[in-house]
């Protein structure tokens, strides 16, 4: 059975789509039925609107999340009043969201039920705490939502599935180099250095910091004025720590800086990262050094070969190839189910 | 209609910081505090003030209520505002899960915090007998917070879920089927429920009653305030404070003068004194401590004896309303004109005015203040002008800042006879370090007019 004994060892995972329809609900339909519930305390949830019957973009039909006895689930109050289960009540959050408050109830009979859960990162990494403390919750599992990838943040998940198919785009090779681009933002290496919490916990501006002297100086305050630089001295540092999104025109900015253009690029996790991949390739390829603070572990990469529209690709040619360029397995999870 | 709460929060006088130093376990308790109307009974307020004492009192000297008073905070941090699916329920509508489980909820709070509370006999706060209730959402006596509808409700109904469980598909009609009895067991629940509309109202009101008692309790504690006592005629504010302007002076390594100030009711008190003198701030002390007073809170003063009135009139002169075309004289004539009316109406009420036609030029503006005076000398109830006007010849008790003395300011209020006007403004001015250009003419001039 692919990975899912591998999940056992983490307290959080996220299920996260490249875009719509690339079977994230498949793929967590895949794990739930897996888990060895007898065993362990599952919690499941999505970040904002998910599991609806009929897909709201689309108008194409989208698989219902099952959920088997004793697993712990939050959804909006709208959601949890049609469900089709059993679920015993046990906490209304107080944050309001566009379809009620957010129930987390217990399935004491199985069926199916449509999944709406805290629609911000924030309001997500309170939910896993919650569940872990309150209801003895050993692993949370976040369904995605459209193609955010930012609940795949290593500060709300340990692990990550991707979710990646045909919707993206019908194209072999353009799939292939897409997912390849994501699975690149998300291997890349955590840094060797050792950065001051005081600088890793700021949640803005850009800094120049020193490895050897341990010493950091503020670049720009923040990526929106970056036009008139605060220092400028190349014995500043050896390190750019970038405390929010890394951009193309940062990122132009920072390789064209003759003081900065050896530096190591630090940013908090690869969700941070916002480059068209020709420019991060180019970076890569002239030997810049991008790093991040904490790395994601990704998985396994999910493939739905059906698009919205009906195409189907060649699932088989697909999980190969992405295997053979990322190292990571990929499954065609429509097969396994 | 009372004013509530809500209403007069944005008064300038202090009370928003008032408010904002009151904590609060519920979010609900905040809301039923702000939709309280105002107390206009001396009986009522003496009740009201009875159990903040008793409270106050526990807090003080009981050790073990300091202890459970933070597992009270706990438990009142989980009440919910149910007032609407309750309204609901009295008028027969069928409760869903979620109403089931907010009044199980409620429930499990009450019996929680009767039990937490027996023995200590707060008379303020009496919480109803919730046990068949507490029962009936509670079947299996498992004492968790959580709901469904049980499969001890019904035999049939397990029976049927064990039959949905072994079945490897979703069996619709055996589902249907286990939705009719949900059905009739919430309709059941939902009339046992109605039944005890009133129990489950007296609980929620005291409660959260209970929440704002000890936040209030805690405030007196914490920012140095008095429990009032309810005068017959009088009103005597010891050791007057403004919290507010207290906290900043704190933060600036600066101590707040506090101030006494006596009331008598039919005759007004005219409060003079220098600029800068605290003759404004006296002025919106008194409305908050009025304001405090009527909303049951802690008093800012050593002691304090207030009277219960009506209405509590307030006019800052800062009323201008360039919108409505009137300058800043017009708005306060309009304004004073409507106090007047309220006054003339026999209404006993605290009249506060703050140097009233200071815009307009002195010889008027000293016959329509000193006119005034007469006019509120009439009233029932209570009222304080400040002016810097000479008024000769007026009924009333007249006090006056202190004053500057040995380089600073002295804010006491003393008894004054009012024969002449304190001039200080220019020694102030002075103070403040003003064009010394503008001071020596400012000075000449006055020289020159006194020859």
């Amino acid at each position: 059975m692919p990975f899912i004994r591998e999940i056992l060892n983490y307290r959080s995972l996220s299920i996260v789509g490249l875009e719509k329809n690339t079977g994230k609900t498949e793929c967590l339909n895949y794990i739930l039925e897996r888990l060895p519930l007898e065993k362990m305390r599952v919690g499941v949830s999505s970040i904002g609107i998910d599991g609806e019957r009929r897909d709201q973009v689309t108008q194409t039909a989208k698989p219902e999340i099952f959920l088997r006895d004793g697993i712990i689930f939050s959804t909006t109050e709208k959601h949890f009043r049609q469900r089709k289960l059993v679920a015993e009540l046990l906490e209304i959050g107080d944050l309001h969201t566009s379809l009620g408050r957010i129930i987390t109830a217990k399935v004491v009979s199985p069926g199916k039920v449509m999944l709406s859960g805290p629609p911000s990162t924030q309001e997500l990494i309170k939910w896993i705490k919650n569940l872990n403390y309150q209801h003895n919750v050993q692993l949370s599992i976040i369904d995605g939502a459209l193609s955010r990838l930012s609940p795949a943040s290593p500060a709300v998940s340990e692990a990550m599935i991707l979710a990646t198919g045909a919707a993206l785009s019908l194209t072999f090779s353009d799939l292939i180099a897409k997912t390849n681009h994501v699975v690149k933002l998300v291997n890349i290496e955590s840094t060797k250095h050792d950065i001051p919490v005081e600088l890793t916990s700021t949640q803005n501006g850009i800094w120049l910091y020193d490895t050897s002297s341990q010493k950091h100086t503020v670049l720009y305050d923040s990526a929106f004025t970056m036009n008139e630089r605060e220092v400028s001295r190349k014995n500043d540092g050896d390190l750019v720590f970038v405390s929010g999104a890394i951009t193309d025109r940062l990122m132009n900015k920072l390789s064209s800086d003759k003081y900065l253009n050896n530096c190591e690029i630090v940013v908090k996790d690869f969700t941070k990262i916002f480059l068209t991949p020709l420019l991060f390739n180019n970076f890569i390829k002239k030997g810049g050094k991008i790093s991040v603070m904490n790395r994601s572990k990704l998985l396994a990469i999910c493939v739905n070969p059906v698009s919205p529209t009906g195409y189907k690709l060649d699932s088989d040619a697909i999980c190969n190839e992405l295997y053979k360029l990322t190292g990571v397995a990929a499954y065609d999870i429509f097969k396994y189910n | 209609m009372k004013e509530r709460f809500r209403k007069i929060l944005d008064i300038e006088c202090g009370l928003r910081y008032m408010y904002s130093t009151l904590e609060l376990s519920s979010s609900f308790s905040q809301k039923m505090l702000l939709e309280k109307p105002i107390m206009t009974s001396a009986s009522e307020i003496e009740r009201y003030y009875y159990g903040i004492y008793e409270v106050v009192e526990l807090l003080t000297s009981n050790n073990h209520f300091k202890e459970i008073s933070r597992k009270l905070n706990i438990y009142l941090a989980h009440l919910k505002d149910i007032r609407n699916s309750l309204i609901r329920i009295s008028e027969g509508t069928i409760a869903d899960d979620i109403e089931l489980f907010e009044i199980k909820s409620l429930v499990i709070i009450n019996q929680k915090i009767q039990d937490l509370l027996s023995g200590f006999g707060i008379k303020a706060i009496s919480l109803p007998e919730l046990d068949d209730l507490q029962r009936k959402l509670d079947p299996d006596n498992t004492g968790v917070n959580s709901f469904y509808i049980y499969d001890s409700y019904d035999c049939e109904l397990a029976r049927l879920r064990a039959e949905i469980k072994s079945e490897p598909i979703y069996n619709d009609e055996l589902n249907y089927r286990c939705s009719l009895i949900e059905h009739r067991i919430r309709k059941e629940l939902s009339q046992f429920i109605k039944e005890r509309y009133e129990l489950l109202k007296q609980s929620y009101e005291n409660l959260t009653s209970l929440d704002i008692l000890i936040g209030k309790s805690n405030q007196i504690l914490s920012e140095g305030l008095t429990i009032p006592k309810i005068s017959q005629e009088v009103m005597v504010i010891n050791g007057m404070f403004n919290p507010e302007v207290s906290a900043i002076l704190m933060k600036e390594g600066k101590e707040y003068q506090k101030t006494q100030i006596t009331l008598e009711q039919g005759v007004p008190t005219l409060v003079t004194g220098s600029n800068m003198g605290g003759k404004s701030l006296t002025i919106k002390t008194l409305a908050l401590c009025q304001y405090l007073f009527q909303f049951g809170f802690g008093i800012p003063a050593d002691s304090a004896l207030l009277f219960p009135v009506q209405e509590i009139l307030i006019s800052t002169g800062d009323q201008e309303d360039y919108k409505r075309g009137l300058s800043s004289f017009a708005a306060e004539m309009v304004y004073i004109d409507k106090i007047i009316k309220k006054i003339k109406s026999g209404i006993v009420c605290l009249t506060l005015i703050d140097e009233p036609a200071r815009t307009t030029n002195p010889t008027e503006g000293a016959a329509l203040a000193s006119s005034l005076l007469k006019i509120l000398s009439k009233s029932k109830g209570f009222s304080v002008m400040t002016s810097h006007y000479t008024i000769s010849n007026a009924n009333c008790n007249r006090v006056r800042v202190l004053g500057f003395s040995n380089g600073t300011m002295d804010y006491s209020l003393i008894p004054d006879d009012g024969k002449d006007t304190p001039a200080e403004a220019i020694n102030i001015a002075e103070s403040l370090s003003i064009d010394q250009e503008w001071i020596q003419i400012a000075k000449k001039e006055i020289t020159n007019t006194n020859i």
